[in-house]
Formats: structure tokens, C-alpha cells, sequence
């Protein structure tokens, strides 16, 4: 048997005291293409950045070529054979294409760049890969996202790596640029060329990989060859989780499906997402579920009017609606909380009493416009007690805060405009278990009172817990409904991870 | 995209790249340049009215040409008119009469303006400091720094320097001095270290990630930015005779806007050197076309101002065309 080329000895890396990975091990040999598999934040993507350098590891070892590699920069990770092609995409959009293929690896000519001989292979590189279309000298940066990822791929394979790492790197591409690009992979194969491969779409990874390993919660749960894998152990192996009293109890599917819708999308066209049909009840907590980044977030722009509907029509408590912007969308009631809890959901350099009045400042003001202090202070007392904020004072900065209450004022502050449909980008990311119940038993408290509440969430137990009904998203489109008896782990991941037939 | 901007598209796809990237540069140019020949005819009539011209021009072209640079990398200079004044000065006190001292002062003044570059690059990569913030410190610093040497205008230029610039031969210096410039600025660019500015410019982590050295590159261009500047010194030192504490506030917000009237963008990655030289020209044609046009110099200030945010919005207008078009 050949001498293993990569190998990783029970490595470890936390974040902030949060342990993203635990004792993970892998090997690699040549000719070996390795599936790393698990749900969204399952540590594959930080495995594959401590291999190729972008982080360093806390405990165990990474030998590569035989070599102990305690700290490596990517520059080192590139010379030891080592080359990564991302989803999010490194080409440089102000260089030309040839420019873009030998950044840092420039041909030079006494000094002077040899632009003829680099716009030669370039051209050489896309012709291998059926884009004969594209000038070498023109911009990367007007090249379609898939052109991209074939470009990136071009310039991975030119500097004939040892080991190959993909990160998503197929899911701008359609089905015959997979196959070219497999194809030379396999051709590679013979030449000794490894693989890891990161990819949502589980068929692909079944096609090119030989073995597999899964990922669960920074676990390594286990590294099989990938035939001995068939996809239903692959997906209890990759969920198998037991829901813990963490979430309040559930209401009766029927009765909260037979409630009045309170808005609804129909056929409507945004973005990238066409004609698409949504309703959310009276009361009803909808998930929106899938892998991350297949268009959930645009469906929040588009309920908030941060993204215009362009085709097709809304209605609000059943009457026919267009949302101007996210002002126009608050005075109808409805609140967004945003994902990104320190750019676009806090003042963080200033005091929680300002965070939490913000948003319903006008109610607190009298007829000249100027606040009433007594009015202020009562909101500011009602939102303290009734989310027990766990501050010194109001006038705390609220930087200096926790995660979890940092999020209790987000949502004190748009709660305090009683709004009736509440948008809830992954609420919880990032906060501590404690809190989570917190938020959890408030979100249940507001959908009994009537308040319907549309939640993003990359946490699958916390779409299963919470939510009346959950759909997921599969590039831009609703690819499965799951609400009752069938809103199980199992299914949820399943309906994730593949695409549904249309024919079914 | 409707058949009117189809044709154009048409016409605009024959040009190779670098040109049609500054084909909005080239037609405000071309506008400003028959304005200019319109409101002081006496540049066709009379050849010898070039030299005045050139040296009205050439500090603020050279001026440009050092905020593209730090542009380019994804920075903005605030202290490129205090560092100019201060290269004023240094200039004025390290030249002598005689040829020796002449290129020696020269030597000086090149040597000192790549040397601010370089202390202002290491401070915006070792301190991990934003660009703005930098720069606008060290133009205090600078700015004590020029009021140390010379407290007001003086130092000794020599005569003989100042004659040769102005001296009238078949091309004046100053436009010498600029060709020169420009394909030394071509020779950069097609090195590593020229691509490798547009790259970080672009796009900094993924350039970190294709194994660049970023800070390197960074503080090579505040070298190189101090190089174009310390230019401009000598230029204005030629023209005025002398050294001057303050001569160079003027230049420190015209270099900011001449570089985005020629091309440059704020984010970085985006201009090039012809265009920093055309933007110049375009702005001080503005200021001579306001100044012929016989208005108040309130009212020029004004327009002026009016006429830089509708370049600027133009080309922001045009940015979000293309990206939407893209989506």
C-alpha cells in the first residue's frame, strides 16, 4: 500500500471557546478522492481550512508527505501540492482571465510578465474545458458565476496539484460542466491526484469519491468506503439526534393550519426565485429549512420589500398588497430580525435603552416630537422584565453584552411595535443553550397570542422543535412542505439535501 | 439592453480592453480639451504657449498619478498635499548650484518622497490601520515636518534648474517627464509587483489565499505613490523658484478628484495611469473654462463642486448598470 500523503491525527479547533472540531482523523493516499459529508456546521469546512492553512489547528497533528505540519500559510499549504477551489469564488474580478490563472505564479521573462506565452495556456486551460467563448484577456469580473468555477477550477489544475480540495466547488454548474470537470479528475486520478470534495449534492459525491467521511457536530462519526454507505444510513447517520426538552410543547397541526392566512405570495417572481407560492397562517411559526445559501434569505427580502416582487401578487390579511421598501413593510406590521446581529440588527457602540426604543420611537414621542422620558422609561422597564435582559443597567453599552442577550434586545426592540408577522433570520445563531430556551418560549408565547412567525434556521432540531410547518429550499425553488407527523429529522435532511422529482 | 446601447456596445467591443475601460476618461477629455483651445485660442496660435501650459498641468497630473496608486491598492491618501509641501521644502534646501548639487538635491528630494511612502505604507499594514485614517495623521505630521524645515517660503533653487525646465526646446520637459513616468508605470505593470497591485486592489483575501504577500505590495505602492509625488515637487520647485511650506494644500483634495475623474475607483483594483493624467487635465480645464467664462470665483467653487459629484454619480450610475445587468 502506498505511503498516505495527508494525514490528520485527532485534530481539534475551537472558536471562541466553542469546539467546531473534535479528534478528527483522516488519511489520504494517491488516488484517493474523499467525501466529507455532514449537515450545515458540521466542521466540514473548517477541517478542509486548517489542511490547506487558512486556520491553525489547537491539539493533534497534520502530517503532509510525511512531513509535521504545525502551522502552515496558505502559500506553504500551495507549494507542498496543495490547491483549494472554493464556493465562494477567489477570482479577482479587476485582473484579466490569464491574469486571474497565474496569480502568484506569474511566467516571467527577465523580470517582465510573458502575457503572450500566459495567454497561450489559458487559452489551452478553457478550450479543456469547453469554454472557447472566453478571451483569455478579458475581465474575469464578467464572467458568469459558473464560468467562474470552471476558471477556478482551471487555475487549480494548472499547477498540477498532489491533493485537490473542492469546497462546494460544483454548485454554480450545471450537469454536463460537472461531467467535464469530473472527467478530468478522473484522468488525473491515474497520475496519483487526490481529492476531498465538499459538495450538497450527494449523487456527485457518489460518482466521483471512494471513500466518505461524515460529520456531526464536529464529530467524526465515521469514515467508510463509500459503497458500504447507502444513502438512508448516510442520512441517519448524519442526523440520529433525539429532540431534548429544550423546545416548548407543540400545537396541534390541524388547528393551526385551518387559522386564516395572514399573508400570502402568489406566484410571485424575486430574484432568482420564480413563481413561487407562499402562505403563512394566523399564528404559525413556518421554517424555512435547506442548505444555506439556496435562496432562503431572499424569500425574507421579498416579505420584508427589501427585494421587489416583479412578478405575480401579495396579500396582507387577505388584501392585495405592494411593499415599497422595509418602511412601508413595518408600518404594515411586519418586523424583520436580521442574521447579521451586529451590522444590521444593533447599534452596538450604543447604550441598550437606545437599541431598545429605536424602533417605536415615534410612539414615544409627544406632540412636539420630543421623547417622553416617562413613556421611555416604562418600555424600557416592560422590555427588561418581560425578556429579562440580564444587563446592569439600561444605559450598558451593548457591545458589552452577551450573544443571547444581545439577541433578547433585537427582538425587544421590533416586539415593541406589536408587530403581527415577525421574519426571524437563524434567531439563535451563536447563542448559548440557556438563552435559546428563552427565545424559543417567547417565539411559542407570540404564535399563541396570534403573531405569525417565519424563521430561517440552519439548525435542524430547532426547525423540527419550533415550527408548525417547515418548507426547505433547493436552488431558489420550495422543494419540499413538511408539517405534522411528517416533520421528522430524517425527512428534513433528506428534503435538504436532494432535489425533489418533478415528476413525482 | 435596448438596440441604441447595442451599437455602442458594438463599436466599444473593437477597442482593446484598457481603452474601453476609459472611454467615458477619453470623451470628457475630448469635451475639456476643445473647451480649453476655445477659451485661450492662443495655444494653436502660438507653440511656445505650451511650456506655461505644461507646467500649470504637470504638478497636478503627477499628483494624480501618486493618489491612483494608493487608490489602485484599495487606500486614499489625505496626506499627499502636506507630503508635497514638505517635498518642497526638502527640495529647496538640498539643492545647490552646479550640476552636482542640482542631481544631488534631485536625488534627495525622489529619495525623501518614496521614503514618506514608505513610512505610511508600513504604519497601514504592520498597524493593521485603516488607509483614511493614516494618512490623514500623517498630514499633521507632514505638515509640521515642511513648517521644521522651512518656516516659510525660501531655500535655494537653482537658477539653472529652473531655466532648464522652462527652457524651451522642442518639447517641454514637464510632458517629458510625464511620458517618462507613464512607461515606467507600464514597465511596473507588467512585473509581478504591478500585477499584483491590481490583485490586492480586487480583492485582498483571495490574493492572500493565491499566496501574495499583501503588506508587501501595499507599501510598494506607497513607495511608488511617494516616487510620482516627490515628481510633482520638482516640478513646482522649477516654477516657483523656491520652497514652500503650504504650496501643497491646494493639491491634496484636486489629486482626490482628478484620480476619479480619470478612471480610479475607491474600492480598489480599478484605473490606470493615463487616465490620473487626463483626469488632471479634465480638472484644471474645468477651473480655466470657469475662470475664462468670466464668473465669480464663489459661483467657480460652487460649479465646480456641482460638476465632480455628477462625474462621480455618473460613474456610479453606470457601475450599478452593469452590476444588475450581471444578476
Amino acid at each position: 500500500m502506498k505511503d498516505a500523503f495527508l494525514q490528520v491525527k485527532q485534530v481539534s479547533k475551537s472558536f471562541f471557546g466553542n469546539k467546531v472540531l473534535s479528534n478528527v482523523s483522516a488519511e489520504l493516499r494517491p488516488g484517493e478522492f474523499l467525501a466529507l459529508i455532514g449537515e450545515n456546521g458540521a466542521g466540514k469546512s473548517t477541517l478542509i481550512n486548517l489542511i490547506t492553512g487558512i486556520y491553525s489547528y489547537d491539539e493533534g497533528e497534520i502530517w503532509i508527505n510525511g512531513k509535521l505540519c504545525k502551522t502552515i500559510t496558505p502559500a506553504e499549504a500551495q507549494r507542498l501540492g496543495i490547491y483549494t477551489v472554493r464556493q465562494e469564488l477567489s477570482i479577482n474580478p479587476v485582473l484579466t482571465v490569464a491574469q486571474n490563472v497565474f496569480l502568484g505564479h506569474e511566467i516571467l521573462n527577465h523580470g517582465l510578465v510573458n502575457k503572450k506565452e500566459m495567454e497561450r495556456i489559458t487559452r489551452e486551460l478553457l478550450d479543456a474545458v469547453h469554454l472557447k467563448h472566453i478571451d483569455p484577456r478579458q475581465d474575469a469580473g464578467t464572467l458568469t458565476m459558473a464560468e467562474k468555477q470552471m476558471l477556478e477550477f482551471c487555475k487549480a489544475v494548472y499547477q498540477n496539484p498532489k491533493l485537490l480540495v473542492l469546497d462546494e466547488a460544483t454548485s454554480a454548474l450545471d450537469d454536463d460542466q460537472v461531467e467535464i470537470i469530473f472527467n478530468k479528475l478522473r484522468e488525473l486520478q491515474k497520475q496519483g491526484l487526490m481529492v476531498i470534495f465538499i459538495s450538497h449534492r450527494l449523487h456527485e459525491l457518489y460518482e466521483i469519491c471512494n471513500i466518505m467521511t461524515v460529520l456531526k457536530d464536529g464529530q467524526q462519526i465515521v469514515t467508510e468506503p463509500i459503497q458500504s454507505l447507502d444513502e438512508d444510513r448516510l442520512i441517519s447517520l448524519m442526523t440520529g439526534r433525539t429532540i431534548q426538552d429544550l423546545f416548548p410543547a407543540k400545537r396541534e397541526s390541524k388547528k393551526v393550519q385551518s387559522a386564516p392566512e395572514i399573508i400570502k405570495i402568489e406566484d410571485g417572481t424575486f430574484g432568482k426565485c420564480k413563481h413561487i407560492h407562499l402562505a403563512v397562517k394566523k399564528g404559525e411559526i413556518l421554517g424555512i429549512g435547506g442548505l444555506q445559501g439556496q435562496g432562503q434569505q431572499t424569500f425574507m427580502e421579498c416579505l420584508f420589500g427589501i427585494r421587489k416582487l416583479e412578478q405575480g401578487a401579495m396579500f396582507l390579511d387577505g388584501e392585495r398588497i405592494v411593499l415599497r421598501g422595509p418602511s412601508d413593510a413595518m408600518a404594515r406590521g411586519i418586523a424583520y430580525l436580521p442574521a447579521e446581529r451586529k451590522t444590521e440588527g444593533l447599534f452596538v457602540s450604543h447604550p441598550i435603552a437606545f437599541n431598545l426604543t429605536f424602533a417605536c420611537i415615534s410612539r414615544l414621542c409627544d406632540f412636539l416630537g420630543t421623547i417622553r422620558r416617562k413613556a421611555e422609561k416604562e418600555e424600557i422597564d416592560r422590555a427588561f422584565t418581560s425578556f429579562s435582559i440580564k444587563a446592569h443597567s439600561p444605559n450598558q453599552i451593548i457591545s458589552e453584552l452577551s450573544g443571547g442577550n444581545q439577541q433578547k434586545v433585537v427582538l425587544a426592540k421590533w416586539l415593541a411595535r406589536n408587530p403581527k408577522l415577525l421574519l426571524l433570520n437563524e434567531p439563535t445563531r451563536g447563542i448559548d443553550v440557556g438563552t435559546k430556551k428563552e427565545i424559543y418560549e417567547l417565539m411559542a408565547g407570540l404564535a399563541g397570542k396570534g403573531v405569525s412567525i417565519v424563521m430561517i434556521s440552519s439548525d435542524t432540531m430547532e426547525l423540527i422543535g419550533m415550527c408548525d410547518r417547515v418548507i426547505t429550499v433547493y436552488e431558489n425553488e420550495i422543494n419540499y412542505e413538511l408539517l405534522g407527523n411528517d416533520l421528522t429529522e430524517e425527512a428534513l435532511v433528506k428534503a435538504s439535501v436532494f432535489r425533489r422529482d418533478r415528476n413525482e | 439592453m435596448n438596440e441604441h446601447t447595442k451599437s455602442i456596445a458594438s463599436l466599444t467591443d473593437r477597442l482593446p480592453n484598457q481603452h474601453k475601460k476609459l472611454l467615458s476618461v477619453y470623451i470628457t477629455f475630448c469635451v475639456f480639451l476643445i473647451a480649453e483651445l476655445i477659451m485661450d485660442p492662443l495655444i494653436l496660435k502660438s507653440y511656445s504657449r505650451m511650456w506655461p501650459l505644461s507646467l500649470q498641468f504637470a504638478p497636478l497630473m503627477l499628483c494624480a498619478m501618486s493618489q491612483g496608486c494608493i487608490m489602485l491598492v484599495g487606500g486614499i491618501n489625505l496626506s499627499l498635499g502636506a507630503s508635497l509641501s514638505l517635498a518642497t521644502t526638502i527640495a529647496a534646501v538640498t539643492m545647490f548650484e552646479g550640476a552636482g548639487g542640482t542631481v544631488g538635491g534631485i536625488v534627495a528630494t525622489l529619495v525623501s518622497g518614496m521614503a514618506i511612502g514608505l513610512v505610511m505604507g508600513t504604519v497601514v499594514t504592520f498597524g493593521r490601520l485603516p488607509d483614511i485614517i493614516v494618512t490623514l495623521a500623517f498630514s499633521y505630521i507632514w505638515n509640521g515636518a515642511a513648517l521644521l524645515v522651512l518656516s516659510k517660503p525660501g531655500g535655494h533653487i537653482p537658477s539653472a534648474y529652473s531655466g532648464f525646465l522652462q527652457s524651451q526646446g522642442v518639447v517641454p520637459f514637464a510632458i517629458i517627464m510625464i511620458l517618462l513616468l507613464l512607461v515606467f508605470w507600464k514597465i511596473i505593470k507588467n512585473t509581478r509587483l504591478g500585477i499584483n497591485i491590481y490583485a490586492i486592489g480586487g480583492n485582498a483575501k483571495a490574493s492572500f489565499e493565491s499566496g501574495i504577500h499583501v503588506r508587501l505590495t501595499k507599501i510598494l505602492a506607497y513607495i511608488i505613490s511617494g516616487l510620482f509625488m516627490s515628481g510633482a515637487a520638482l516640478v513646482l520647485v522649477g516654477q516657483t523658484g523656491c520652497g514652500d511650506p503650504t504650496i501643497g494644500n491646494a493639491y491634496g483634495t484636486k489629486s482626490i478628484a482628478a484620480a476619479i475623474l480619470g478612471g480610479f475607483s475607491f474600492s480598489g483594483g480599478i484605473g490606470q495611469m493615463k487616465g490620473a493624467v487626463l483626469g488632471a487635465f479634465i480638472y484644471i480645464a474645468i477651473e480655466n473654462v470657469l475662470f475664462f467664462s468670466g464668473f465669480s470665483s464663489f459661483y467657480q467653487y460652487i460649479i465646480q463642486g456641482a460638476i465632480l459629484i455628477a462625474a462621480i454619480g455618473l460613474k456610479v450610475v453606470s457601475y450599478y448598470r452593469r452590476g444588475g445587468e450581471g444578476a
